[in-house]
């Protein structure tokens, strides 16, 4: 008896184990592309590979190379921008969120002793969903209005009606005084309040009312709790009483600095971009940002309360439709134009500062072209958005000031980067955009109206940028990467000839091993 | 271990087994189901990558080695996925954020598959707790050799296959786990006749023997107890007939003993006097008369128990002629029947019968000799032999009902002072009794007193 049971239990065992994994297998380990990078870079420094002065870096980038039988043309004249230390570190980042004591910091110098109360989320005022509501009706009984538009409207009227019904809509806010403590707030979505995403942050207004324009508002969203979630902690200053109006329109004029300036629109308020400047870095030092820095300019923006004479500048703020010769003057052109229309305003017209900063990493600048960089390549996939600390001061003080996606350093990976000469990193620039332009020449379709494609380079700079890993925005790498900036023509066989200022690099390089960044990527 | 323990054992331990094996035969097709998915679209995403690579890289490739590098490595980013393809040259990584040398786990002639197009390398393999689908093919682009690889992190629908293992098994276990509790109950329930048995068996060998299972259903186990039902009926039976055997025993001892104390008593005082100084002639002469008749009564008596004893045993059976057997009966019978006046009528419609001719005639005479002391003189005795049975019918006093069911146990005696008188022993019945067992044949009586009384020795029918 005993013998039959062991068998059985042995056979039972046996069947048991029929579904069992592969036996495990060994496998060399490898360094991953950024570990062989980081190791490139730091390469021993006695061939000075790791001095910018050492890397035969010119003032100014000349470049003039044909291809394809003059089809497509590079060339250029233009300035480098460097960096004013001669080593380039690589430094290890990972997002970050707003500690409560930068949060305290922050309020007492951006909103100080005003009165502030929390703002109610997840309900709306039943007087602003009756204007919405009435805007819907109007606009559906308009007969002018298109059948898909109308469609829509209707949908989304239906959703209102029913939230006008709902316990989410209230008849008046209660004013709760105002806290800076974090605490966990939600985002709701904006018929059903039904709440989509948790975050911990603060949500401070003169008003409860959210939707309240003229006011002082302070908030402090920090990424998403959860997996799978983009890295965008934000906070947020804005004083409603002195930005622009919501029928003002506002036209970025161009960067300024302290001694070079257009005096006659910035006599239209006698606010100075040095003043604008001086506050800005107040404010940096009392929020203890020692290692943000202003980017060096600051943008002058001119506001326009009649958007009719406003719209005379529109013309000119298209870059799609230009000329060669407009496009590479495009700044010029577009500056004489709005500085002509805000001169002839009748219309108020008020001026104001916007400055940009961004982190000095042992003196070199973080910079960045595009706003995130996607985790996946879903459209609506995580992403980890680059950090941006942008503040507009108006000459009545500080209209805004926004931080967005704040990182810390982790670890220093190579204070001194061993760099590729310039002579490869032209040369590779060269081939890429040979590469990258190439397949424009081999579509049938393209081809049969585009005689050539013009590049000229107008700005090459050097700076720390942000990769990643794929799949991977925990941590992050900022590395020195050249970028490529200019001017994008197109010419089609009829003569027509059609330029674009990018906004986006050509070509960027990373500086140690070469390799192209794709700027969506991160990598 | 009990019938009930090895039995639920056994059935919960097939089960098991046999649950198991279906577990493992699901979870295997859904296994291969799995990898032919992974390898399928593997191999797929792979060769298009590779042709994809490879074609498109042989236009312009640059000269210079940094640049060429930075071409390559752009191209290829831009065609594949960067964190599960590589590229390789020579031992260099150019593109690999896998963290693994491929060429390790999928080195050049060893257990690998090749694909359909009969170029690419591939496996299945399982490291650092993940499993991977691992693809790789060489490629030559101007000239100089590269490595192209794809190392897919396929965990999660291998996963999804050990989670389907999990459950099955989980399962399987539960119903194990129900299916063992009911066999239990099952195997209680059905054990209970046998239970039943035992008892039934106890209360038999503890001498209850009216006792008997109560009887349910019509399975194996209800006639099983049916059949004890049986045994202990003819046990009972038996034991009565080894009882009454012992009673007619006890009987026929104490009356054998009672029959020899008469004459033996006789004698003993007939001796006396013989032996007494002072006897006259004609007492003693008395004496020794009576000495003489009880002796003879004992020596009949002793002849006709040896006669009985000798009957226990078997006896040889021939054919033999009726009609003979009749004559010979009359011929015994005639000198005392003519004494009294008597006749014997003999018809016989019979032909043979298989016997022992003198037991039967020593039975038939017995009979005839009854019959002549219950009648009275002149009467006449019928024998008759006919349909298997031979009669002997008289006329004469009759035998009571009530005495009837007696008239063949040994030294019984109807009428005992008259049977005495007559010399008679009371075995003459049981002798014709055991001669007719011996032939296979039943004795039966009939009789109405003071008309007739048939005795009639029934053969058995050939």
């Amino acid at each position: 008896m005993k013998k039959l049971i062991t068998i059985f239990l042995t056979l039972f065992m046996l069947i048991s184990t029929a579904a069992c994994q592969k036996t495990p297998e060994k496998a060399v380990v490898v360094k991953k592309d950024t570990e062989r990078m980081i190791e490139q870079a730091q390469a021993s420094d006695t061939d000075g590979s790791s001095l910018i002065s050492a890397l035969g870096i010119p003032d100014k980038y000349n470049v003039n190379e044909t291809y394809f039988e003059g089809k497509m043309l590079l060339s250029g004249e233009a300035p480098v921008y460097l960096p004013s230390v001669e080593t380039v570190p690589i430094v290890e980042v990972a997002p970050s969120d707003f500690s409560q004591e930068f949060i305290d910091k922050a309020y007492k110098a951006l909103v100080g002793d005003t009165e502030m109360y929390q703002v109610q989320q997840g309900v709306v005022l039943k007087a602003n969903l009756e204007a919405q509501i009435m805007n819907l009706q109007k606009r559906i009984a308009d007969p002018n209005t298109n059948a898909e538009q109308k469609s829509y409207d209707e949908e989304t009227l239906s959703k209102l009606k029913e939230l006008y019904n709902s316990k989410y809509a209230i008849d008046t806010f209660e004013w709760i005084k105002g806290s800076t403590q974090l605490t966990e707030l939600y985002k709701y979505d904006q018929y059903t309040m039904d709440k989509t995403e948790s975050y911990y942050g603060v949500a401070l207004s003169e008003s409860p009312d959210d939707s309240v324009d003229n006011v002082i508002r302070f908030s402090v969203n920090n990424s998403p709790v959860g997996e799978d979630v983009s890295k965008d902690a934000v906070l947020l200053y804005e004083n409603g009483s002195i930005k622009p109006s919501d029928t003002s329109v506002t036209y970025q004029w161009g960067t300024v600095s302290a001694d070079n300036y257009p005096p006659e629109l910035v006599d239209l308020s006698g606010f100075t971009p040095e003043q604008a400047y001086k506050q800005g870095e107040k404010l940096i030092e009392d929020l203890g940002l020692s290692e943000v820095v202003s980017l060096g300019n600051m943008y002058l923006n001119i506001v326009f309360s009649n958007p009719t004479e406003a719209a005379q500048v529109s013309a000119f703020a298209n870059k799609n439709q230009l000329t060669k010769q407009a496009a590479l003057n495009f700044d010029e052109i577009y500056k004489e134009s709005l500085q002509s229309c805000a001169l002839n305003a009748q219309g108020d017209v008020r001026i104001y500062y916007t400055l940009n900063y961004c982190r000095n990493i042992s003196g070199v600048l973080v910079t960045h072209d595009v706003p995130s960089t996607f985790v996946t390549d879903e459209a609506w996939g995580p992403q980890w958005v680059h950090e941006d600390i942008v503040l507009s001061v108006m000459p009545e003080g500080i209209g805004s000031f926004s931080w967005n996606s704040p990182y810390k350093v982790t670890n220093v990976m190579a204070k001194n980067s061993s760099m590729l000469p310039f002579s490869d990193i032209s040369s590779i620039f060269k081939k890429m955009i040979l590469y990258e332009n190439e397949q424009l020449f081999d579509s049938a379709d393209i081809n049969s109206g585009l005689s050539q494609l013009e590049f000229v380079v107008t700005k090459v700079t050097l700076s720390l940028q942000r990769i990643i890993e794929k799949n991977n925005i925990d941590n992050g790498l900022l590395v020195p990467v050249w970028n490529f900036y200019g001017v994008q023509i197109g010419r089609s066989k009829d003569g027509l000839e059609i330029a674009l200022k990018k906004d986006t690099p050509f070509v960027s390089v990373n500086a140690v091993d070469g390799s192209i960044i794709d700027l969506a990527r991160g990598y | 271990m009990k019938l009930r323990t090895k039995l639920t054992v056994f059935s919960i331990l097939l089960l098991a087994a046999a649950i198991a094996l279906c577990c493992a035969i699901i979870i295997s097709f859904a296994y291969q189901g799995e990898v032919e998915s992974i390898t399928s679209a593997g191999i797929s995403d792979f060769e298009d990558l590779y042709r994809e690579f490879v074609w498109s890289s042989t236009d312009s490739i640059p000269d210079s080695p940094i640049v060429r590098r930075s071409y390559i490595i752009n191209k290829f980013r831009s065609l594949a996925d960067a964190g599960e393809f590589v590229l390789q040259k020579g031992d260099e990584f150019w593109v690999n954020n896998t963290g693994f040398d491929v060429k390790s786990i999928l080195p050049a002639g060893k257990a690998a598959k090749l694909s359909e197009s009969g170029s690419t390398q591939y496996k299945l393999a399982r490291i650092d707790g993940a499993d991977y689908f691992i693809a790789a093919n060489p490629a030559s682009i101007a000239q100089e050799d590269y490595y192209v690889s794809l190392m897919r992190n396929v965990t999660p629908q291998i996963n999804s296959v050990r989670s389907l293992a999990a459950k099955c098994a989980l399962v399987g276990a539960v119903i194990t786990a129900i299916a063992a509790y009911a066999m239990h109950l099952i195997v209680l329930r059905s054990l209970l006749p046998i239970k039943a048995l035992q008892e039934g068996a106890n209360q038999l060998s503890g001498g209850k023997y009216a006792e008997r299972i109560p009887v349910h259903g019509h399975d194996e186990l209800s006639e099983l107890a049916a059949d004890f039902n049986s045994m202990a009926e003819a046990i009972q039976g038996s034991i009565q007939e080894l009882n009454e055997r012992a009673e007619r025993q006890q009987a026929f001892i104490n009356d054998l003993s009672h029959e020899l104390k008469t004459p033996v008593t006789s004698i003993l005082l007939s001796s006396e006097t013989l032996l007494s100084r002072s006897v006259p002639p004609d007492a003693a002469q008395n004496a020794l008369v009576r000495i003489y008749d009880q002796c003879k009564w004992l020596e009949q008596l002793s002849l006709k128990l040896m006669t009985l004893v000798l009957l226990q045993g078997e006896i040889s059976l021939r054919e033999e002629s009726v009609a003979e057997l009749l004559e010979a009966v009359k011929e015994s019978t005639a000198d005392k029947l003519e004494k009294q006046n008597m006749k014997l009528c003999l018809n016989c419609e019979m032909d043979t019968l298989p016997m022992d001719f003198d037991l039967m005639r020593s039975a038939l005479v017995n009979l005839v000799e009854n019959a002549r002391k219950a009648s009275r003189d002149g009467q006449t005795i019928y024998l008759c032999a006919k349909n298997n049975t031979i009669e002997v019918r008289d006329f004469g006093q009759g035998i009571p009902a009530k005495e009837l069911p007696r008239i063949t146990e040994p030294f019984y005696m109807v009428d005992k002072s008259r049977s005495k008188k007559q010399g008679g022993a009371g075995l003459g019945l049981a002798i014709v009794q055991r001669i007719a067992s011996a032939h296979g044949a039943a004795l039966t009586a009939e009789s109405i007193p003071g008309e007739f009384t048939a005795i009639k020795i029934v053969f058995q029918a050939k």
